[in-house]
């Protein structure tokens, strides 16, 4: 079998039973929040996977229960109507991958099946004269605390230029005896014989309640079972050689890491306990016993840690490989001619961050076909080459590894991100005025800053470069952008090789300790307070008194032979650096925290940017 | 220069605290990592204002506002979290005499740092202006306990526009929430006219707020979510970040949630929501109680129901934690009273038994 | 002020912005009015429309703004066709 079509069935599985799971739990609680945001999480997941196959029923289907989703994230609540309807579709869902995996695609009646389960959730649109060939349909259901948020959804359809039709229709029968006039019920059905591109554009502000389709696709017709090339059979494995390797199951293996930091943990706790021992009187020698015995465990621990780090390495290469499709298959829809080169799939990262790495990768790819590639037309008007050219790269850099997407468009605009930020309120306009270029690039990482696009098939909806933040964040990587005008974009990725412990230096400053990461520090040394003339004195830093009376110092040198003034160097710790979320993502100065055995949340120095 | 003491136990919500203050100029600035360093501080450093975390090790932002409001009161800000959990908290810490309270930065629903700096920066100053009370709301909830609440729905009339009570106008900001448990709490059941309040605060706080003051009055206390029918016996709260309005669903009296109007400052606005009473009811049946709070919204309106023949109450400065919009009200000469907020619900009492 | 009453009729002069929805809403639950008049509204807001679609007044006249002229209102004419058997 197609070794894409295997992975989305492994993914859609796990997804139609979280999607499961959680209807499950709004069946018996409707408005649980977090069973509502994980069952839109894992519908939205799944459509934009189906986006990749010739699934089109299965898309359609997910699309109509994915709308139903959001409409009750809104409020808050799933209607108890609707419940019945979804779990039918994602029992419908899971027949069919079984049926896909079975015989490699979707059951002869799929289409009907599943304009009829759509058709149970909604009341079928009618379009009349909507449904021009040409023209671009626009689907509007506001928020319906629109008008609260200052949105005039009307006034937003006439910005939409060459407007073909307007119905005006409410969501549902207001109830006449206290009618609220204030609870925004409408639903605007539009068409435009404007190019996609210009409308998304002037529905850009309200992209996540805007559904875009242009009549001049071909309407979702019949699955054709052809285009899912059948291809040869994978070349299995000979007999002989599954005798000397063992399948382990991912989730053994995340357990046996798991089980590696807990006992590091441990040790930890007890290398406390050995520094307490040594100021009990006649501890030293206990103290030194203890120590001999905590170095072996200490060893042994951190081969098992190595042995079970490389078992999770795979290359980035199946990850990479993914991406052509995607960037064909979104090149026909856009109708925007672009090539993909890919490079550094021989690179290895652990697993769980390759796996968490396709949908980050997919929506920035969205993001640069749909927005950062001109049109063709544009583009030849320019003098580029009219084939756009997108590179993702991934590289080694200082320890992590790098994945560049980079694309040939037209650049970040950071007027227009400038006027949203002021329209959405994000920053009043003198402060916005006053914002440097990269500061501006750091809006649209800001969460309800959306970027334009056209819903539907090509990017979804409430997913936007904040979500691709947090998931990067979540993998223990960070996002960078760079854009130069009319050139194109660069997003840069940086992961780290391995998500396992990260040894760090405890110091004391003041009254509260911090982390330093051990790679960046060449050794500790007193020395005299003369020689310390220009080091970095860590008490300026995080705002402590600087110990005086004292003629030697404590310090780090750290790499680059920068010196780091501290009170104190108390010992060392393995830990995962968590990265810092909210507003602290934005302190300079600090890379992450770490949790100590005790439970204490220390800081952890961003070297880096100390030494500069 | 106002001296503010920063307590937090993490060091980079201090550096953040302690940035947009220092770039605000006019503070001087000390740091508490905890709770027993606060106390500490406050004896050392002498601040003109505390701003408290609630959640510290060793002495919690709640334990340590009790001691301070006992053994050296001050006025405090505190610092809470736009959460369910971080509202119970903060209206706890309201009563026990805190001033006024800044969303935290970095939570999940947070500000902005550029919308958030203008905040802190504005209720620093005014918490430094105002005047800590020694632990008022302690005392009067621990003499009325929990009070009995009989359904007695019988005696529950709909508000009927012709023949139906008057309708008295509550408004509050800085300082408003012990202030409205005292007003309101004061008010007996059977009172004949139904209550509106707007109280500036977030959304996330509003539904606290009406849950906490019926849990703490014998009227029954809601937060208006959608259009609802005025109901004698009844206190209804304006939801935060939008105004409230009261208009007519045929016979009936109702109060509705309204998109915040842009060209007022503070919402839920006072000035709305008594212009909008003032509009479906003759001014003789309203009666306006305008109570602590910075600046002047309410001032106009109430002062406009008085010219028309309504009543009025301004908070006295006493009594008040800042003298902003009750102040304004007085010196417009729109109140008919300035009186101290335990001698308000009796006020009140004796105007609608001799109406 | 750009809600007028005149008779039956309810005229809508000027911009009606969002907070005319809840006085329209006072003056169409009241059954006193049939028709409203747009032949002086210089724009709608979406609550303002909302409020005559959900309770169907005849819309009379020709309004100056072109887009409530050629858009909202036959929108709203268009809506309430299907329910006038009934009515």
């Amino acid at each position: 079998m197609d070794a894409l079509l295997e992975q989305f069935l492994i993914e859609g599985r796990d997804q139609r039973r979280e999607a499961a799971r959680a209807l499950e739990r709004l069946s018996v609680a409707a408005d649980d929040a977090h069973a509502l945001e994980a069952c839109f999480r894992a519908v939205h997941t799944l459509k934009g996977s189906t986006g990749l196959f010739d699934l089109a029923p299965m898309g359609q289907m997910l699309h109509v229960a994915e709308d139903r989703l959001e409409a009750a994230r809104k409020t808050g609540l799933l209607q108890r109507a609707d419940q019945l309807p979804l779990l039918r579709i994602v029992d419908l869902i899971e027949d069919w991958l079984e049926h896909l995996a079975a015989y490699g695609a979707l059951p002869a009646d799929a289409a009907e099946r599943a304009a009829d389960a759509g058709s149970t959730l909604t009341r079928a649109g009618r379009y009349d004269d909507l449904t021009r060939p040409g023209v671009t349909r626009i689907h509007y259901v506001p928020r319906e605390d629109a008008y609260f948020a200052g949105d005039d959804p009307l006034a937003i359809i006439k910005a939409v230029p060459h407007l073909t039709a307007l119905r005006i229709s409410l969501r549902d029968q207001a109830s006449g005896a206290l009618y609220d006039p204030f609870h925004c019920r409408l639903v605007l059905d539009a068409a435009s014989s404007a190019p996609p591109e210009v409308i998304a554009k002037a529905l850009a502000l309200v992209a996540d309640q805007v559904d875009l389709t242009t009549s001049a696709m071909p309407e979702a017709g019949a699955l054709e079972a052809a285009s899912l090339e059948p291809g040869a059979p994978e070349a299995r494995s000979p007999e002989s050689q599954a005798a000397r390797t063992v399948r382990l199951s991912a989730e053994r293996l995340d357990e046996m890491a798991r089980l590696t930091e807990e006992l590091t943990a441990a040790r930890n706790g007890l290398m406390d306990l050995a520094r307490q021992v040594e100021h009990l009187p006649g501890g030293h020698d206990l103290a030194s016993g203890l120590s001999a015995r905590l170095g072996r465990v200490d060893r042994l621990s951190e081969e098992l840690r190595a042995v079970i780090g490389q078992a999770r390495l795979v290359p980035l290469s199946g990850l990479l490989e993914r991406l052509p499709r995607v960037v064909r298959s979104l090149s026909q829809t856009l109708n925007k001619p672009a090539a993909l080169t890919l490079s550094g799939g021989a690179l290895e990262l652990d697993r769980s961050v390759v796996d968490g790495l396709f949908d980050p990768l997919l929506h920035i790819l969205r993001n640069a076909m749909d927005h950062g590639l001109e049109p063709a037309s544009e583009r030849a008007a320019s003098g580029k080459p009219q084939m756009g050219a997108l590179h993702v790269v991934a590289r080694r850099q200082a320890g992590e590894v790098a994945i560049d997407i980079k694309d040939d468009g037209a650049g970040v605009n950071l007027g227009a991100i400038r006027a949203r930020a002021v329209a959405r309120g994000v920053l009043d306009a003198r402060s916005a005025d006053q914002l440097d270029p990269d500061a501006l690039l750091e809006l649209i990482f800001h969460p309800g800053f959306t970027t334009a696009r056209t819903a539907g098939a090509i990017s979804g909806r409430g997913v936007g470069m904040d979500a691709v933040r947090a998931a990067i964040a979540q993998l223990g990587g960070r996002v960078q952008v760079r854009s130069t005008t009319g050139q194109g974009t660069t997003i840069t990725l940086i992961m780290p090789a391995s998500i396992m412990l990260t040894p760090l230096a405890l110091v004391v400053c003041g009254q509260a300790r911090y982390a330093v990461p051990l790679a960046a520090v060449e050794r500790s040394a007193r020395i005299d307070s003369g020689q310390a003339a220009d080091a970095v004195h860590l008490a300026d830093l995080v705002g402590a008194q600087r110990r005086s009376g004292s003629t030697t110092l404590t310090v780090l040198q750290l790499q680059r032979g920068a010196l780091l003034v501290v009170d104190g160097v108390i010992g060392r710790l393995d830990a995962a650096v968590k990265p810092l979320t909210g507003l602290m993502a934005g302190a300079p100065g600090f890379v992450g925290s770490v949790t100590t055995a005790d439970g204490l949340a220390l800081l952890v120095l961003d070297v880096e940017s100390l030494a500069r | 220069m106002i001296k503010v003491l920063i307590v937090d136990d993490s060091p980079l919500m201090r550096r953040v605290l302690g940035e947009i203050l220092s770039e605000a100029e006019g503070f001087e600035l000390a740091f508490a990592r905890d709770g027993i360093e606060a106390l500490q501080m406050a004896d050392a450093f002498s601040p003109d204002v505390i701003t408290l975390d609630v959640q510290m090790p060793r002495l919690d932002g709640l334990q340590v506002l009790e001691r301070l409001m006992v053994e050296r009161p001050r006025p405090v800000v505190m610092v809470s979290s736009l959460t369910q959990q971080g509202a119970e908290t903060t209206l706890n810490a309201l009563e026990r005499g805190a001033i006024d309270f800044v969303p935290k930065p970095g939570g999940p629903a947070s500000l902005h740092i550029d919308e958030l700096a203008p905040l802190v920066v504005d209720k620093v100053r005014a918490a430094a202006a105002a005047q800590p009370k020694r632990a008022r709301a302690l005392q009067s909830t621990s003499v009325r306990g929990r009070p009995r609440k009989t359904a007695s729905l019988a005696r529950r009339r709909t508000f009927s526009l012709d023949t139906g009570p008057g309708l008295i106008i509550v408004g509050a900001s800085t300082g408003g929430p012990p202030a409205l448990e005292a007003v309101l709490g004061g008010l007996p059941e059977d009172l004949p006219w139904p209550v509106v309040v707007a109280q500036h605060m977030p959304a996330a706080f509003t539904g606290s707020l009406a849950r906490r003051l019926d849990g703490l009055c014998e009227l029954q206390v809601l937060e208006v979510i959608a259009p609802t029918v005025l109901e004698t016996g009844r206190v209804y709260i304006a939801r935060g970040d939008a105004d409230m309005i009261v208009s007519r669903r045929g016979e009936s009296l109702v109060a509705l949630p309204a998109p915040s109007d842009r060209a007022l400052r503070w919402h839920p606005s006072v000035d709305r929501l008594a212009a909008s009473a003032l509009a479906n009811l003759d001014a003789s049946k309203l009666i306006g109680v305008l109570l602590t709070g910075m600046g002047d919204d309410g001032a106009a309106s109430l002062a406009a129901i008085r010219q028309a023949g309504g009543r009025t109450i301004a908070q006295s400065q006493e009594s008040a934690v800042v003298w902003g919009m009750p102040g304004v009200l007085a010196r417009l000469g729109g109140a008919d009273e300035i009186l101290d907020l335990e001698k308000m619900a009796d006020q009140i009492v004796d105007w609608i038994s001799a109406s | 002020m750009s809600i007028i009453e005149d008779g039956a009729n309810i005229r809508l002069e000027g911009l009606c912005r969002v907070e005319d929805a809840e006085p329209l809403t006072v003056l169409l639950q009241s059954g006193r009015f049939e028709t409203v008049d747009i032949s002086s509204c210089d724009g709608l807001h979406s609550a303002v429309t909302q409020a005559l679609l959900v309770f169907g007044p005849t819309i009379i006249g020709e309004a100056a703004d072109p887009f409530v002229r050629d858009w909202i209102a036959p929108a709203l004419r268009a809506q309430r066709q299907p329910d006038q058997g009934e009515v």
